[in-house]
């Protein structure tokens, strides 16, 4: 962690509760891009965070990156800062400097043709396209783009690309960029969900102290109470979660890590977001209320940077081959098996 | 709500070579045979040898005074060694209580005889303490207990019932919550004390409460005039509730409100590899996932607690998502690796599923039930 992280954390949430807020999101689900909010993520460096200076960057690490994801999550801005955050790394890593842009990454599938999920594609100005060859820098005003978007009506669009741009080697196989960025996404998810799930908790707080029903607050209900449990538990475990792992991202451990966090997390949010829902009731059912704005992301993000079934999938296969047990690798500490077995 | 917000912690090279050296020693031990593994060991292991053991290692009541004969270790070492104590499934109910909770409320309230009575012989494995708070008519009501004490001359005279207390028939004493003033309605956590009462004195009548397994783990202790001299009183008279909460963040969110059932999740999943099921192994990183979370949870309290910080609502909520998770274990595995449950089976899978599904249901009530707890969270997020 570097010495900024509590500054940048507290200047972005201040800065995050000003500007993010309920009405702009929802000129955002207009159509609207937010260009105030985003110039001023830009002012503040924040897309350029953890990259060196003397690259172009402003300094810092992933951890930093992870605990400002949060921030973002938890007050659902409508932003690509994450996938910005990445492409700016790669091309610093790849050109030895990077300049600030709105860009984006994505991978080809073979087609060569079609880009499909990409983040962002109506309001961003380029598209970093990696594939088996290399990589190659789509400017996007001059393809055609098909509006998708996700459970949270963020843009996940189709790039239809018609013309040949030049090809760039990598220092990297594709294959371990993409593994890079989808563990990146995976973190960044569960960074994002951790904060959306912090507000989810704070609205049902607040709410079950407002409203009343049979002369008393809500809160004063046990069920309700149950409720109220259930969701500060999975957010304080989602929490403290995201630091251990976004703590050992970069070593060994971290692909393990990330695919726990991202199963845990990914698990959870629906435990949150069920019992506010139930919580709110009626009212938490409208576009008026501002729940479904965080909600709607839990539900999108446990999808995006592989899910649950995904993850699961590859630690089963990291079990089958590892020489450690579950609780060597756990603890990190090799040597005597804990648990030596079947022998009587 | 800062109250949430965990910090990740990571051992040190240090206490990485100290969980190997403890993990080593359990390892030879069982291969020599002195244990076998088993579930939910601190309610059901009980081995004196083995505790005096664990004592000559110096590993009970590690982080007590060196002037008591302890070694002034910080908290995470003891997280460590108990750690390694449970995921092996070891033996250690005898001194459990002890070392946990008994020990370190003398070194907080006691005085300087209690300690030096008590704390060395805690220490070396040999001095067993249990609990002595439900009552028949007080469970998740404690503040209603009718257990009384009465002033006499050099002491107080005892009367009444605890019941459910675990390990009674093998502990040297008892902690005994008691009231030492008549109950008032205005102030309910009043007039309670704590009084160290000697399991061997005259009146005390322990009688088996046989477990759902038909073993013996807990008992009913029946106080007939027992006498307790003034120099067995813990802290101050009147002051027993509050003395009794203190420790209970400690309590809460330890590694034994996650790590019950990971002997056999251990142990199946250990089956699974070797055979090479895949979707098998799928669930079970879905198991293994949850426990490394909770487990960041309790680490990172533990880790607070070390700098004494508040923790209470964080260590509620450990308790509770542990014990559901403790639980799930045994629901899960179950239905990967299909056997007939058998404590008495020599295959260990089937004992260990066999001791995880029977003793499920205790996880979510011993030490306050999930109702309960659930009330303390959320009156406490409501709160802030
Ligand atoms: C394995 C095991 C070991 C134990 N060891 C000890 C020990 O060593 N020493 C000791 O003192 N005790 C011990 N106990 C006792 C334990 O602390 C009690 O069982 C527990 O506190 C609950 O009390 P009870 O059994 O009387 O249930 P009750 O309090 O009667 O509760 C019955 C049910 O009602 C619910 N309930 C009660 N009040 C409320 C409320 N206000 N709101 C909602 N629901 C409520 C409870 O959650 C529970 O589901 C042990 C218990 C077990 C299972």
């Amino acid at each position: 962690m570097s010495e900024m992280k509590s500054f940048i954390e507290e200047t972005t949430e201040k800065m995050l509760k000003d500007l993010s807020t309920k009405e702009l999101r929802e000129r955002f689900e207009k159509g609207e891009w937010i260009k105030s909010l985003w110039d001023a993520i830009q002012e503040s460096g924040l897309t350029l965070l953890g990259i060196n200076e003397d690259q172009g960057g402003v300094g810092g690490d992933f951890e930093d990156i992870f605990a400002i994801l949060r921030i973002t999550g938890k007050y659902a801005a409508p932003v690509p800062l994450a996938e910005v955050l990445y492409a700016n790394h790669f091309l610093a890593n790849q050109e030895g400097e990077v300049k600030d842009k709105l860009r984006v990454v994505q991978f080809e599938d073979g087609s060569g043709k079609e880009l499909k999920s990409v983040p962002y594609a109506r309001y961003v100005e380029e598209v970093i396209v990696i594939s088996d060859a290399g990589y190659k820098v789509v400017n996007l005003s001059r393809t055609e783009i098909v509006h998708k978007e996700n459970l949270a009506a963020e843009p996940r669009d189709t790039v239809r690309m018609s013309f040949q741009t030049e090809i760039k080697s990598m220092d990297s196989s594709y294959e371990e960029v993409l593994e890079d960025y989808t563990n990146y996404l995976a973190l960044s998810r569960v960074a994002m969900m951790t904060g959306a799930m912090e507000s989810v908790l704070a609205l049902s707080i607040f709410y079950s102290k407002e409203r009343q029903q049979f002369g008393r607050a809500l809160h004063k209900f046990q069920a309700i109470q149950h409720h109220l449990t259930a969701m500060a538990g999975e957010t304080a475990a989602a929490y403290a979660t995201l630091a251990a792992t976004s703590a050992a991202y970069k070593t060994e451990a971290a692909k393990e890590q990330i695919a726990m966090a991202k199963i845990e997390v990914s698990t959870n949010v629906n435990v949150v977001a069920k019992a506010a829902h139930q919580l709110h009731a009626g009212i938490g059912m409208t576009y008026e209320h501002e729940l479904h704005h965080f909600t709607r992301r839990l539900w999108a993000w446990r999808e995006e940077g592989g899910n649950e079934t995904y993850w699961s999938d590859q630690l089963a296969k990291i079990y089958v081959t590892r020489k450690e047990s579950i609780w060597e690798w756990i603890t990190n500490v090799k040597g005597a098996q804990a648990h030596a077995g079947s022998t009587i | 709500m800062r109250q949430l917000q965990l910090p990740a912690f990571s051992f040190t090279d240090k206490q990485r070579k100290f969980r190997q050296e403890v993990r080593s020693f359990l390892q030879t031990e069982k291969e020599l045979g002195t244990f076998k593994t088993h579930a939910d060991s601190w309610l059901s292991g009980y081995s004196s040898e083995f505790s005096r053991k664990i004592g000559e290692q110096g590993w009970i009541g590690i982080t007590f005074p060196k002037k008591y004969g302890g070694q002034a270790r910080s908290s995470i070492d003891r997280y460590i060694v108990t750690e390694e104590l449970l995921a092996i499934g070891a033996p250690v109910a005898a001194h459990w209580f002890a070392d946990r909770q008994s020990g370190p409320l003398l070194l907080k309230f006691g005085t300087e005889e209690q300690k030096d009575y008590f704390i060395p012989k805690i220490i070396k494995g040999e001095c067993y303490f249990s609990i002595g708070l439900s009552e028949p008519n007080s469970g998740s009501d404690l503040a209603s207990l009718k257990t009384t004490a009465t002033k006499v001359d050099g002491g107080w005279i005892v009367n009444g019932m605890k019941t459910w207390t675990s390990g009674a028939h093998h502990s040297h004493y008892m902690i005994t919550l008691c009231r030492t003033s008549p109950q008032d309605s205005n102030f309910r956590h009043g007039g309670m004390s704590q009084l160290i009462i000697s399991l061997k004195s005259k009146g005390v009548s322990i009688r088996p409460i046989q477990y759902l397994t038909g073993e013996h783990h807990f008992n009913e202790v029946f106080l007939e005039n027992v006498f307790v001299p003034d120099n067995r009183v813990v802290g101050e008279i009147g002051n027993g509730w509050a003395q009794g909460m203190t420790e209970l963040a400690f309590e809460r969110s330890g590694p034994e409100r996650i790590l019950s059932t990971f002997p056999l999740l251990e142990e199946a999943t250990k089956i699974m590899v070797e055979q090479g099921d895949h979707r098998g192994l799928m669930e079970v990183s879905k198991l293994v996932s949850r426990m490394w979370s909770l487990r960041n949870m309790s680490i990172g309290i533990a880790s607070l607690l070390e700098n004494n910080k508040d923790v209470g609502l964080a260590a509620a909520l450990v308790k509770d998502l542990g014990n559901s998770f403790e639980q799930r274990v045994a629901e899960v595995i179950r239905l990967l690796l299909s056997t007939l449950p058998d404590k008495h089976s020599t295959d260990e899978y089937s004992r260990l599923l066999a001791e995880c599904i029977l003793h499920g249901p205790g996880f979510t009530l011993r030490g306050g039930t999930t109702e309960i707890l659930r009330g303390i969270v959320a009156k406490g997020v409501v709160s802030v």
